[in-house]
């Protein structure tokens, strides 16, 4: 059952809460103070609960009802909690200017933000039920109420921003005085919306299994997978599938590969589904396909027309026939998760990616033979951050290690305090000289969290096998934690092991380079770039797959002409932002350059560039490598052909942001006549960027819009292009002075109310910027250009 | 003297157990601290309460954070989780004693009726304060033979409110029997109530935190007390002598 609570002081009582914040409003912007006549703060929560209406309404009574000093509001579950009416007009009619104009501002906590009130509250209403559900969710809020007749939207939004939400971890709107008087928001579709997970509307048929809301370590079902793929099925002339059984690894998180490396030591890998390849794959042996993914540029700005590149439509009959040559062949279930069709130039463009799982037969499983056991490796002490170094821990630790070493139980120690694992390892190269197997079974989590970051206090122990049940009981009795997570060995690998697999291996010679390039850091495949991530979403996945790209909420789509798609993860509302496109011949940097800096106009932070060649050229690979070294962003190529076909020279390009929050992702064009327009300079060492994308600051959310300017921006010509583009959608007009020349950056729009508080944070973290015009509400682009001469032109024309 | 044995209950956020733990140790109690999920493990029931303890603390600081109104949500425990009456409990010969949001706790339960709460008072003050606080009639146990004494406070952002619609009836109820025991000196307010047992107290001052003379502010100024017990132990040992009766 949904339900909406409201509680609050009644209203014979005074709201000291609410009081103080009109006092602080007071001091910082004593006109608006003066603005508010009547402030009241009201708690709010909504709540879903898996039991019966008068069960629920029983709890709320017990928990939320204090009958000396506070009402509830509930809708209709009890009204005779609150006054006469049972809604917040009982309150309203206390304030001293009735009848009055009234103003909301509802906060929120955002799902998955840690939310300790809500907890409690579920505590709370779970003690009373007497059962705990899995499905029981409460989010928590606060509303505010003011009364004031001179009170204007901006106010409210300044309250709002500024005094009553924090907009990193709470979000907030506004409520008119008749949403306030009516109901309609206790209603349970209302309350279900708060508390839906962000892509419970949009989300496939064939992610059911990987449903939101269901944690992610429950068991896969794998009858309910194998219906899926056969409902999905493109064809029903294809043959049965195959049993979805355990023998094949039925991978939920695909990462992209690269086919540089050996194909047989993977278990997927992506591609494009061009026929040539297919029938090469299809070669390899038992395989199937997971997802199949169509992302495309609505928008192609190199498209060459039918003429001059293969047909889109050529290109997607390919691909179906493929899929359906594949799966008649190779007896494989087929899944097709989605193919995005853009019609907005009426050309759409298609290029393809997809995964495909290897039978884990094909996979290296590591034999008991094989395994050249050494030493135990055993992690002693303590691995979580911010632990105080205890001197009776240590002693105690020192006196088993000296028992251990008696006993002949102990081989070797390492120091961990104050070094990661990684460096571990790397200090230690006589222990290792051989090759060590690290065993993850359970324990992933304290090993990537341990793996480059400092351990706060412990060593890692070489342990003699035989005498490992023995020093086990030693630090059992002694009651120091310990983790047993890999063996020395002599196969010249260092090896990460899951399930008896090897997950990913590099060669100890490769571990122990000394260059930074070493394949070690990588073994997790963290981001490269950029390092800091303060604003990093609090449960972001590193690896995702295709299926997660592929889903393309209409909601969020951000721009008419923009070739994004928009991701909100399964969980909450950060995401992923694909922007892709086809480029031709021409690909240089700029181009990278300008894909990378729309991403960030948009509030993206970028996490990696990803080239499918749909046709390439062999040179094209050693331009990637550069771009690799330029921005230092990971490029993964996808595939290589080197032999050129005719006509189709192109380089898919996929640009991946990751988005603390889609539902702000900025848009380019321009809002609202009289904002204020700023040139931010865009190159990516620049403050400006970093605080474009989120990772510095707090107050991007106060832009209006942001335009990304190409770095080869020297020509005026593509600097008018971009912003009459941006003011075309809202017929909006601008008057700017263009008095030198501009190179990459970005043009972004702000409102007059919150300027000062951007103003002061651009000079506080050093953003340079430059006020350069203001919108206007004629579609005129005004310019002042160096000679101080005035250039109309008509938007509707120039476009 | 026989050890009588006392239950701390101690929840998220709570304070000053290991304080009641010293106090009622070294009256000659056998002090235990449990916390909530303890108490539901070792299925102490009101059955189980009655048997094995004699005395019940419930301590002050913020539980469960404060959500909901100071010790609402540890109220809400006691009653639907442990399945405590406390009112029964006293009956039975079991002393309460209530301090800070523990007192939050015992108003949440309704032990002392259910007209009165405590609320913000909008000072939003967080500091310690040291209060005069005068013990009135002599229906409490914890508070039997003593005069005026000093305790440290820290709800000094909290007031003693009352139903408004029955101020009339409430007030005179808790003066006809007696059951406002403990008023602050300067200005006559309400600072704890007892039941009509008086065994179960619940007061706004924290006596844990007074238990010797060093722990007031201006010791040093009578250094020749210092090893003197503290005004807030005289509560405890009201409670002792009470169990050795």
């Amino acid at each position: 059952m949904f339900c909406r609570i409201e509680s609050g002081y009644k209203a014979g009582f005074s709201d000291p809460e609410a009081a103080r914040i009109h006092r602080k409003i007071a001091e910082i912007h004593p006109s608006l103070a003066e603005r508010i006549r009547w402030i009241r703060k009201l708690r709010i929560a909504w709540m879903e609960f898996d039991a019966s209406r008068d069960k629920v309404v029983q709890g709320i009574q017990e928990v939320f009802k204090n009958p000396v000093t506070d009402w509830v509001f509930t809708g209709d579950l009890l009204p005779s909690a609150a006054g006469s009416n049972g809604t917040l007009y009982d309150l309203m009619q206390e304030s001293p200017f009735r009848p009055g104009v009234f103003h909301g501002i509802e906060k929120r906590k955002r799902l998955m933000v840690h939310d300790e009130d809500s907890l409690v509250l579920r505590d709370a209403m779970q003690t009373v039920l007497g059962r705990k559900s899995q499905g029981d969710r409460v989010v928590s809020g606060e509303l505010l109420l003011l009364e004031g007749a001179k009170l204007v939207q901006s106010d409210l939004e300044w309250i709002a921003r500024n005094w009553f939400a924090h907009e990193q971890f709470e979000s907030w709107s506004l409520l008119s005085e008749e949403e306030l008087k009516r109901n309609s928001r206790f209603q349970s579709e209302q309350v279900a919306k708060y508390l839906a997970l962000p892509g419970q509307s949009v989300r496939s048929g064939l992610l059911q299994f990987r449903a939101p809301g269901r944690a992610r370590d429950l068991p896969i079902q794998w009858s309910r997978v194998s219906e899926l793929l056969r409902s999905k099925i493109i064809s029903p002339s294809i043959p049965a599938p195959l049993s979805v059984g355990d023998d094949w690894g039925f991978l939920a998180d695909i990462r992209f590969s690269s086919s540089r490396l050996q194909i047989e030591s993977l278990s997927e890998t992506e591609f494009q589904l061009c026929r040539h390849q297919l029938d090469h794959f299809a070669l390899q042996g038992n395989m199937r396909f997971q997802s199949v993914l169509g992302v495309l540029p609505e928008k192609n700005r190199l498209w060459r027309s039918e003429i001059e590149g293969e047909s889109p439509l050529k290109v997607r009959d390919d691909f179906e026939n493929s899929i359906e040559r594949v799966a008649s062949s190779t007896n494989t279930p087929i899944a097709v998760m989605k193919i995005l069709e853009e019609t907005h130039e009426a050309v759409p463009a298609y290029f393809f990616t997809g995964n495909i799982s290897i039978h884990d037969k094909d996979l290296k499983t590591l034999k008991a033979r094989d395994r050249g056991a050494l030493s135990d490796l055993f992690f002693v002490g303590y691995g979580d951050q911010g632990v105080i170094r205890n001197l009776s821990f240590l002693g105690t630790l020192q006196s088993t290690y000296r028992h251990g070493l008696k006993g002949e139980a102990i081989d070797f120690s390492i120091h961990g305090s104050g070094r990661s694992l990684l460096q571990c390892f790397k200090g230690a190269h006589e222990e290792f000289q051989y090759g060590f197997d690290l065993v993850i079974d359970g324990i992933e989590d304290w090993f990537k969290k341990n793996f480059e970051s400092a351990i706060s206090l412990g060593f890692i122990w070489g342990v003699n096998p035989e005498k490992r049940q023995w020093l086990c009981r030693v630090l059992e009795s002694r009651g120091i934690p310990y983790i047993h997570f890999g063996t020395t060995s002599l196969t010249g690998d260092v090896r990460i092991l899951e399930g008896g697999a090897v997950r990913s291996s590099v060669t100890i010679r490769e571990f122990f380079r000394p260059s930074d390039e070493s394949p070690a850091s990588r073994l997790y495949e963290e981001p490269l770039y950029p390092k800091e991530t303060r604003n990093q979403p609090a449960h972001f996945r590193n690896r995702f797959c295709t299926e997660d790209l592929a889903l393309k909420p209409e909601d969020f789509h951000t721009n008419v002409a923009s070739p994004v798609v928009l991701r909100p993860s399964l969980e909450h509302w950060s995401g992923l932002m694909v922007l892709g496109d086809l480029i031709d011949q021409s690909f240089n940097s700029q181009v990278l350059d300008y894909l990378m800096r729309r991403c960030t106009a948009m509030g993206g932070q970028i996490h990696c560039v990803q080239a499918s060649y749909l046709n390439g050229l062999k040179s094209w690979s050693n331009t990637l490598l550069q771009l690799e070294r330029d921005f230092g962003i990971a490029v993964t190529e996808v595939e290589f052909i080197h032999q050129p076909e005719i006509r189709a020279h192109w380089l898919a390009l996929q640009i991946i942001a990751r988005v603390a929050d889609v539902r702000m992702v900025r848009t380019e064009e321009f809002k609202f006549a009289n904002d204020r327009i700023y040139w931010l300079p865009g190159d990516f060492a620049q403050p400006g960027t970093r605080w474009l994308a989120g990772f510095e600051g707090r107050y991007q959310t106060s832009l209006h819009s942001a335009v990304a300017i190409e770095s080869d921006g020297e020509d005026l010509q593509k600097v008018t292009d971009a912003l009459c583009f941006a003011l075309k959608k809202r017929k909006l007009g601008a008057e700017v002075r263009i008095q030198h020349r501009f190179g990459g950056g970005f043009f972004v729009s702000v409102g007059e109310n919150e300027r000062f508080a951007v103003e002061e944070e651009w000079r506080t973290l050093g953003v340079r910027h430059e006020f350069v015009g203001r919108v206007t509400a004629s579609p005129y682009l005004v310019i002042r250009n160096e000679a101080d001469q005035l250039e109309t032109i008509s938007i509707e024309d120039i476009l | 003297m026989s050890k009588y044995r006392a239950l701390i209950l101690s929840a998220p956020g709570n304070r000053g157990e290991r304080h009641f733990e010293h106090a009622l140790r070294s009256v000659g109690f056998d002090a235990e601290i449990l916390s909530v999920p303890e108490v539901v493990d070792y299925g102490i029931d009101l059955d189980q309460l009655c048997l094995k303890y004699k005395l019940l603390i419930i301590p002050g600081g913020n539980s469960y954070s404060s959500v909901l109104g100071g010790g609402k949500v540890l109220a809400l425990k006691m009653r639907h989780l442990f399945r405590w009456n406390l009112q029964r409990f006293a009956e039975r010969g079991g002393l309460v004693l209530g301090v800070g949001t523990g007192f939050e706790a015992l108003l949440h339960m309704n032990v002392f009726g259910d007209d009165y709460t405590l609320r913000s008072n909008g000072s939003f003050e967080t500091t310690v304060k040291w209060i005069k606080a005068v013990p009135t009639g002599s229906r409490c146990i914890w508070l039997k033979g003593l005069g005026t004494i000093e305790l440290p406070m820290n709800l000094l952002d909290t007031e003693f409110v009352i139903e408004p619609g029955s101020v009339v009836e409430a007030t005179g109820r808790l003066e006809r029997l007696g059951l406002a025991c403990l008023r602050s000196a300067e200005n006559d307010g309400i600072l704890g109530l007892c039941d009509l047992t008086g065994r179960i107290l619940g007061m706004m001052p924290n006596p844990e935190f007074f238990l010797s003379w060093t722990n007031a502010e201006d010791w040093f100024l009578n250094p020749t007390r210092a090893a003197a017990p503290g005004q807030g132990y005289a509560i405890f040992e009201n409670a002792a002598r009470y169990c050795e009766q």
